[in-house]
């Protein structure tokens, strides 16, 4: 029997070679895109999952208030860690770590920054799972001046020779023994890094042993690991207010992050954070879009299946006489079904196949689809491919399977009212669900857009910046006079931390009329007496720092919002704010600019002179690799023992938003797949409804109506249908895509112009879709149509 | 073999309820050979399709090999077809995508008969038609008269009590409708039951009994030849 249904399946496929290619294109399609979405959340769902206790490892995170605003902080006090493994049984080890960036490494003559730096306690490789080419994992970390490389690093420095005990030379001062070689750190790791340093190094070498034994301060990122499958929320609630007991002035409350939430819960609600994150609202509108697309070629095959169900009635029905139950019907249809899901997921492995190097590239991830690893995932696959098919196949079944034999052998065909129905709602459903995804794509490119144009109260283009580091920061002088020899610089300026990511904040300013009870959290930049200019900031009142000016040095310059703060709706020049006992005077009031990502409101923020490590630069507009060469010419003459490290300001803000870019590419090709889909399905449901009216477009002919007549009555029909779907889709695309925007603080306006266009091109293409069927069904003569009934 | 007592079939649209049988009693023998003659539109193909089973009555009874089967569930009625009734049909009705020899198995496949038989039986019922040489050729290469045989060699494979036929000759010119009503005649002979329907007083002539079916009530019922 099985034969006899998969050699009927065949042949019918045969004997409609275009009805099953659309079929099978749609599920194939429909396919691909879920397939990706599928491999892509799953790469992202696997972040740090990998450590052998990763669902026993927490991150101690803080809770700051101001202004009673929760502000929450990644990074915890130095001595916590040890504390709290004193204090809590239950807690297996605890570790601080501290990324570094910027050290020179050298072994002989081989000899490069490294911006990838993990200082790390002792029992860091006991709690994460790392796992060792070279030496002991228990040991590696125990001696002071010891160094754990990854196998790339390792082989960087030290190409084939054996690494073990060699000796690494930081800065030109300190030396480092290696003592272990790890694999190379996965890119589903949330801590990317090169090198393991022991922690204690922070104190003994780079002077932190203040600021370490310091409960007051918060620098170091604090892991912890429980006894294996210990509540964490209890814990959490014990150690929520014990920064209080070691310091008594803070309300801040300690909280616990499970690790493996970091990737796609952290966002950027942290301050102080290791970046790279994913987010969550990604992974499920993701999630969403492959469910969609799916959907809407399951609908496709459901209608086209249906519609064209005329050629298959009269075999049901004779199934039926020869006492084929109902059941059985359904198992064929099903079974049909699921023949075509499983051509359509071999052409989708090969498109996927085929399309992965474009699609890592778009997404940014390394993802293969080698049957050795992935072995799995084949299978899990396999079990999207066989539900399609199974949701494919069900209404399709249960249609058909409800022939009345006595009817259709009659020939006189069902009524088939009830199926027309519910085939016409499907189509609406598959357009509405095409309309949503392209409004949301437009409303997503409306907002990069924005983010693109919008006015940040500062220059970002055309600005270079070297990093200066040891001797380039005390040679800046000269820098800066060389470079200003050259035509195509127009400002050179330092500052100690770059304006679009200011970490640095300070909340111990105090000033005449402050509410004692406030604790409010100031951003704090050092910039030189160029810097607004060299950004080509705006000074709303008062003025900048000067050269020459007396006085200068005690001054600080605020921004709106922290005058705002300060002085309410009055003045702030000439006010006074003292920070630990020193007074400050406000000289200058700087137009608001933004210095977080736009998702972030702007913050109040205060500057002070002080020589930072960045060099920035403003180039005329015009040759910048030219310059760029130039710049390094001159930086190597002035400091020929530092290796030249640059970046560009605009390509750092761009980089803050490269998710939601990639998110409104991904977007783009997935709502073309979807109404591409749809079409396929448009295009097979109007050869059947203009086949089923070929009578009445005879008589209507036969009256004398014109081929536009005919058009113009067949084609309203479809365009009532896509109406509907736009209507339907509307409000729904609204709501979402508000939603959406109101994780911008600062967001583009949902213009009335996005629903009509979309709606405007949803109708254009459904009308291309069935053009070709109404116009051959118009021009038709009226005698072969008549005939035809 | 059947007996049906006041059965009425209304088929009702959303506005319009039609009557298409009214108090229809008919009994047909085991070994009979009975043909329904009326214009059309009468009721006839109605009545056939209650008799085989493929729909209910509205009112009445109907006793099919002794049971009552009138208020019979979907199910329980393709059971009761599987086996016991064979049907051909004016436009003969079989599956495209298969080929003759397919065609003519499908039934057997729903009985769950084994392979060996299968082949044996329509090895068997193919020479007696005449169609052995076409038995891997698809209906769409053979003529009407060798399709409807294809159909009869359907009908009667699986050893049904009871054989209707709706109209069989009805697409088919006068030598192949002869070798037709031939064969069913044959079938009767070696002891089939028949009911059949027929718009031609000469074929109807074939049966032991006519039956004159107008709007839906039998108005005569006379001896054949």
């Amino acid at each position: 029997m099985l034969i006899n249904y998969l050699k009927v399946a065949v042949r019918s496929m045969l004997r409609n070679k275009i009805l099953a290619c659309i079929n099978i294109a749609g599920l194939a399609i429909g396919l691909t895109a879920g397939i990706f979405i599928y491999m892509w959340i799953q790469d992202e769902l696997s972040y740090d999952r990998f450590h052998e206790h990763a669902g026993d490892i927490y991150r101690v995170v803080e809770t700051q208030f101001y202004r009673g605003e929760p502000f929450l902080v990644a990074v915890a006090p130095g001595p916590l860690a040890a504390q709290l493994k004193s204090d809590y049984p239950e807690i297996v080890n605890a570790v601080r770590i501290r990324l570094n960036g910027r050290e020179i490494l050298r072994y002989g003559e081989n000899k490069f920054v490294e911006k990838r730096i993990l200082f790390a306690d002792r029992e860091f490789f006991e709690m994460f799972s790392f796992p060792f080419v070279m030496g002991d994992p228990g040991k590696a970390l125990s001696d002071p001046n010891c160094i754990v490389l990854t196998e790339s690093m390792a082989a960087k420095y030290f190409q084939d020779e054996e690494p073990l005990d060699k000796n690494l030379v930081v800065n030109d001062q300190l030396s480092f023994r290696v003592t272990g070689i790890i694999r190379d750190v996965p890119h589903n790791s949330q801590l990317q890094f090169d090198c393991v340093i022991p922690f204690e190094t922070l104190r003994t070498a780079y002077n932190q042993g203040q600021n370490m034994d310091n409960w007051g301060s918060n620098s170091y990122h604090t892991y912890i690991r429980l006894q294996k499958g210990y509540p964490y929320r209890s814990l959490d609630e014990k150690i929520k207010n014990l920064l209080k007991t070691y310091y008594p002035q803070s309300n801040t409350e300690f909280n616990l992050q499970p690790l493996t939430d970091i990737h796609l819960y952290a966002g950027n609600k942290y301050a102080a954070d290791i970046g790279g994150h994913g987010d969550i609202l990604y992974v499920r509108l993701s999630s969403l879009i492959a469910v969609i697309i799916l959907l809407i070629a399951c609908i496709n095959y459901m209608n086209l299946t249906t519609a064209r169900s005329g050629n298959r009635a009269k075999e049901i029905g004779m199934r039926k006489v020869v006492g084929a139950r109902k059941a059985a019907i359904i198992r064929q249809f099903m079974g049909e079904a699921l023949v075509y899901a499983l051509i359509a997921f071999v052409v989708s492995l090969v498109l996927v196949e085929l399309l992965l190097p474009v699609f890592n590239n778009l997404s940014q991830k390394d993802l293969s689809l080698s049957l050795r690893d992935n072995i799995a995932l084949y299978g899990r696959m396999l079990l999207i491919a066989l539900i399609t098919g199974i949701v494919s196949g069900s209404y399709p079944a249960l249609y058909l399977s409800a022939f009345r034999p006595a009817s259709v052998l009659k020939g006189t065909l069902f009524s088939g009212k009830k199926g027309t129905l519910v085939r016409k709602c499907l189509v609406v459903l598959q357009f509405s669900l095409s309309v949503i995804l392209i409004i949301g794509t437009a409303v997503v490119h409306y907002q990069i857009r924005y983010i693109h144009n919008k006015q940040l109260g500062l220059d970002k283009e055309n600005l270079a910046y070297v990093v200066l580091q040891r001797e380039a920061w005390t040679r800046y002088d000269a820098l800066k006079s060389r470079l200003l020899e050259m035509p195509s610089v127009a400002a050179v300026t330092r500052t100690t931390e770059l304006p679009l990511t200011l970490s640095s904040s300070h909340s111990g300013f105090d000033w005449e009329g402050k509410d004692p009870m406030e604790t409010i959290l100031f951003h704090v930049v050092g910039v030189d007496t160029g810097y607004a200019d060299a950004f080509k900031m705006e000074i709303v009142e008062g003025r900048f720092f000067a050269e020459g000016f007396f006085g200068d040095s005690d001054a600080v310059v605020v921004n709106e919002e922290a005058a705002e703060i300060i002085g309410g709706k009055e003045s702030v020049i000439g006010k006074t704010i003292t920070e630990q006992g020193q007074r400050r005077t406000i000289i200058g009031v700087l137009k608001n600019f933004h210095f977080k990502p736009l998702q972030l409101k702007i913050e109040p923020l205060v500057m002070d002179q002080d020589p930072g490590s960045y060099m920035v630069i403003r180039i005329h507009p015009g040759d910048i690799q030219t310059t760029l060469a130039a710049l390094e010419e001159s930086y190597s003459e002035i400091v020929p023992e530092i290796p030249f490290e640059y970046g560009f300001v605009d390509e750092d803000y761009d980089r803050m938003y490269r998710v939601i870019e990639r998110m409104g590419v991904l977007f783009n090709y997935l709502s073309v797949l979807a109404i591409f889909v749809s079409c396929l399905g448009l295009f097979g449901l109007a050869s059947y409804i203009t086949e089923k009216r070929t009578k009445e477009i005879g008589i209507r002919k036969a009256y004398s109506a014109s081929v536009t007549d005919i058009v113009f009555l067949l084609s309203r029909q479809f365009l009532k249908w896509v109406l509907i779907a736009n209507v339907i889709a509307w409000p729904i695309a609204y709501i979402a895509m508000k939603r959406w925007l109101q994780t911008f603080a600062y967001r583009t306006d949902m213009g009335v112009e996005i629903f009509v266009l979309t709606s405007l091109g949803a109708f254009v293409i459904a009308l291309v879709t069935i053009s070709w069927q109404t116009i051959k069904a118009a021009r038709g003569n009226p005698v072969d149509s008549l005939r035809y009934e | 073999m059947i007996q049906t007592t006041n059965i009425k079939k209304i088929y009702t649209t959303d506005e319009v309820e039609t009557t298409a049988l009214d108090s229809v009693n008919l009994n047909v023998n085991e070994g009979e050979f009975v043909s329904v003659m009326g214009p059309s539109g009468c009721g006839k193909s109605t009545l056939l399709n209650i008799l085989g089973l493929l729909d209910n009555p509205t009112e009445g009874t109907y006793q099919f090999a002794g049971d009552e089967v009138s208020g019979c569930s979907e199910k329980e009625r393709a059971d009761l077809r599987k086996g016991n009734i064979g049907f051909v049909f004016q436009s003969f009705n079989l599956i495209d995508e298969l080929t003759v020899y397919e065609n003519i198995e499908l039934p057997l496949l729903y009985l769950k008969t084994p392979s060996k038989e299968r082949k044996e039986k329509i090895d068997a019922v193919a020479d007696r038609l005449k169609i052995a040489h076409r038995l891997k050729h698809f209906p769409q290469q053979l003529s009407g008269g060798q399709q409807q045989r294809v159909a009869v060699a359907r009908a009667i494979i699986g050893d049904p009590k009871l054989i209707l036929a709706d109209e069989p000759t009805g697409n088919l010119d006068s030598g192949n409708g002869e070798e037709i009503m031939n064969l069913l005649t044959g079938l009767h002979e070696q002891g089939a039951t028949i009911v059949f329907v027929t718009h031609s007083e000469a074929y109807a002539e074939y049966a032991q009994r006519i039956v004159h079916l107008f709007d839906g009530h039998i108005v005569s019922e006379n001896m054949g030849a």
